[in-house]
């Protein structure tokens, strides 16, 4: 994940956030912290491509309604 | 279990973690005093909106800018948000950050999954805001600007923004539970069976609605057919991309089909230079059996080839429009053509939907003022995401604000186009004749005047062939759009603004159609996994297919209804879908106000109280008017019936053409009232069944016991973000 590290420096800037909520607003972000976490608990992790297969293969059972 | 920081770059500051001395239920944060300054914004956004809604009630006969309303919305839902959303929050329904969250006890990576504040708004607004609050207020300006445009404010305060974040709130308590799980827990069995009928109805309704505004929009528009149909393969190369090529690349891709879909919008003017033109003029029926055809293969094929990028493109398409829309209206600051309130808001003769103000104002705009359909979002994805309790206002509250600003700026949109040209684009085919002249000659005996030659020019200038009762809402907001952009950005685009509005809209619609049919299709499947356990299996192709071709089935046959009705398909059909979508709302402000009355909390009841008692008196006067008024443009078992007797005396009545139109006219009334019908008797049931659990409640000493799960604990710390 590129954001900032937790408490860390202040960004700020129009563009710096922008970055960030695009990238997490598409999911962008989630296998950063996918690593993360695997790393913290001493997990492999799942390739990237494996990943986003899973996620779309979740997706694939839990259809999301729109709304009118 | 702490959460790995969802790396905002904001600063921590004004941040409230768990188990850090925060505010406790029941208390908002900051509640210490009044500080000066806050007190002197809040009394100058007070005055500013005063001042703006003073304008719209006194100016009579004069030009008003939009910028009035714009302004009046947006300070009502500024102090709406500030006071009303917080003391919902923290005093009716005691909003505790202390509590650990759904996201937070079930973590699984997938659907439970904590996630920031502001991202999930984004997917939330996504998720609920679609093309109704686009087309209704469109609708609905036929009664003049001043009658939606308070609905649309008055009604989101009250009602619509309650109903979207107390759903939140009690679902959020209870594992993310859906709508028809929480009303057969907390309601009953019969509430409960009758929830589930109607919300799969509604949903079958709303597909067919739906889908007639994107038929509507493109029939007879080679220029539209072909930017919306090239959004399939953009959809289909987007997938592949991030199927094999940059699997989890979402930006870079949506970046690329943003880019191949203006592309299509921009390549759509040289379709008769391409040679295709008449190959790309479809009627209306073809286009019909085209999107039967197209529900159902994305309903049957793996989400990553069509739905998800989809749903990528439909998402930054419509955050975009609608920043693009505000900013055009703030610069090009339009005057408004309608009236304040017209004529058809009493006599109720009017082309567009017949019947008065009320209660059909208050059905046709639905999304944006009240939608039964957010209940849905607000006990699904959503609360299985929220990080802390508190982030309900934001997102339910706040999210349906954003939506409600949205249909406001469709009803200006709507508001500014010359009223000849606004009644005959929305007026059936039947009244208008289909020609310019016909139609000028229509448009006259409304009192208005537009000459067959303006009416020519102004389907040329978005070089359409004509704009003469194109119904749904789309085209009229398409051309408001494209009015509005070229004057706030010059450049003489107005073609090519119309067709990306139109573009934007049925990107829109198709989305909500792919992802509904899907939806409809696992609610099928498993009712009937019920009874055979095989067919729940949503793996099974024999299952989905078949689940899929009935739900397609249902809404592409009220389609086709819609699309061949002689008497005009919106007209008839729209009305229906605004009462369902409300009825739905009625299940869901009964939900809330039970269970404030079972959490002891009667004395709140009439927070959902007051949307539920209002939407109750629109929709049920407005079932009772469609099922049994004795005018033959309201009631519909009367327009049946005024047609059967003139069939038996062997006349044709127009607009029908014929005695097939003729017995076309009996059949699609007669469904249509049935269907108004039973929709009205079920959430009748629901209520009668919820007043019977708030009784018994009340007598048992004011408490009931619920399915809310018992707090735990919160170890969820936020650091990286505004609160």
């Amino acid at each position: 994940m590129s954001g900032p590290e937790p408490g860390g420096r202040l960004l700020g800037g129009v563009h710096g956030y922008l970055r960030w909520y695009l990238r997490e607003i598409s999911g962008a972000g989630r296998y950063q912290r996918y690593l993360d976490s695997c790393r913290a608990e001493g997990r492999t992790p799942l390739s990237r491509a494996a990943y986003e297969r899973a996620r779309v293969d979740h997706r694939e059972r839990h259809p999301q309604g729109r709304c009118c | 279990m702490a959460m790995s920081n969802p790396s905002g770059p904001s600063p921590s500051s004004n941040r409230r973690s768990a188990g850090s001395g925060q505010p406790g239920r029941g208390r908002p944060p900051g509640a210490r005093g009044t500080d000066p300054k806050q007190a002197a914004l809040w009394v100058v956004v007070a005055l500013v909106g005063a001042t703006c809604w003073s304008v719209l009630a006194l100016a009579r006969g004069e030009e008003i800018s939009v910028l009035w309303i714009l302004f009046a919305a947006l300070c009502s839902y500024a102090i709406a948000y500030r006071f009303y959303s917080k003391f919902i929050a923290y005093r009716v329904l005691g909003v505790d950050d202390t509590r650990a969250t759904p996201a937070e006890r079930l973590r699984n990576g997938h659907d439970f999954e904590p996630t920031d504040k502001r991202v999930l708004f984004g997917h939330h607004f996504a998720a609920v805001a679609g093309a109704g609050p686009l087309v209704g207020p469109v609708l609905a300006a036929q009664m003049g600007y001043l009658p939606g445009t308070i609905w649309i404010v008055v009604g989101v305060i009250l009602a619509g923004a309650v109903q979207d974040m107390v759903v939140l709130f009690f679902s959020l308590r209870r594992d993310g539970r859906s709508l028809g799980q929480m009303v057969r827990d907390e309601i009953g069995v019969v509430g409960g069976y009758a929830a589930m009928i109607g919300v799969f109805s509604i949903m079958i309704i709303l597909l067919a609605v739906l889908a007639l505004v994107v038929v509507n929009a493109l029939a007879e528009s080679p220029w539209g057919v072909f930017s919306i149909g090239l959004t399939i393969p953009i959809a289909l190369f987007m997938g592949w991309y991030l199927r094999y090529l940059r699997p989890g690349r979402v930006l870079e891709v949506t970046g690329i089909g943003v880019a191949l879909l203006l592309l299509s919008i921009a390549g759509g003017s040289y379709v008769e230079e391409m040679g295709i033109e008449s190959a790309l003029t479809l009627s209306p029926e073809t286009l019909t059996f085209l999107l039967i055809g197209y529900g159902f293969f994305a309903s049957v094929l793996p989400v990553w080839m069509l739905l998800t990028p989809r749903d990528y493109l439909s998402t930054f398409m419509k955050v975009g429009v609608i920043v693009l829309l505000a900013v055009g209206l703030l610069l090009a600051a339009p005057t408004l053509s309608a009236p304040a309130v017209s004529d058809f808001a009493t006599s109720g003769t009017g082309p567009v939907f017949a019947g008065k103000l009320f209660p059909f104002v208050f059905i046709t705009i639905a999304c944006g003022a009240l939608s039964g359909f957010h209940a849905l979002i607000s006990s699904g994805t959503t609360p299985k995401m929220i990080e802390k309790e508190s982030h309900i206002r934001a997102i339910g509250y706040g999210g349906m604000l954003m939506e409600s600003f949205v249909a406001i700026s469709a009803l200006m949109a709507a508001c500014v186009i010359d009223q000849g040209l606004y009644f005959a684009m929305n007026s059936p085919a039947g009244a208008t004749g289909g020609t310019p002249e016909a139609a000028a000659e229509f448009v006259r005996t409304l009192g208005f005047t537009i000459s067959p030659a303006d009416l020519t020019a102004a389907a040329a200038s978005i070089e359409e062939s004509s704009l003469i009762s194109r119904t749904g809402g789309a085209p009229t907001l398409a051309f408001g759009m494209s009015l509005i952009f070229t004057e706030a950005f010059g450049g003489g685009l107005a073609a090519f603004w119309y067709h990306f509005a139109i573009m934007f809209e049925a990107l829109f619609i198709l989305t909500a159609v792919d992802a509904g049919t899907r939806v409809g299709r696992f609610m099928l499947q498993d009712s009937v996994g019920n009874v055979w356990r095989r067919y729940g299996d949503t793996s099974w192709k024999p299952a989905s297919w078949s689940a899929s071709a009935v739900v397609v089935g249902l809404w592409g046959g009220m389609l086709y209804v819609g699309v061949t009705d002689p008497l005009g398909g919106i007209n008839q059909l729209f009305p229906l879908f605004g009462i369902a979508n409300q009825l739905l709302a009625a299940i869901a402000l009964t939900l809330c106000t039970t269970l404030l009355v079972k959490h002891g909390k009667a004395r709140w009841a009439w927070v959902p109280g007051i949307g539920l008692a209002w939407d109750l008196v629109v929709t049920l006067t407005a079932s009772w008017q469609k099922v049994f008024s004795d005018d033959p443009k309201i009631g519909y078992f009367q327009q049946a019936q005024v047609f059967r007797d003139a069939r038996d005396a062997g006349e044709v009545l127009a607009p029908a053409t014929d005695a097939a139109q003729m017995d076309q006219v009996i059949t699609n009334s007669m469904l249509n009232g049935t269907l108004q019908a039973t929709f009205a008797i079920l959430v009748v049931l629901v209520v009668l069944n919820a007043a019977w659990v708030c009784v018994r409640t009340l007598r048992n000493g004011g408490t009931a016991p619920t399915t809310e799960v018992p707090k735990v604990e919160s170890q969820l710390v936020l650091t990286g973000g505004r609160s």
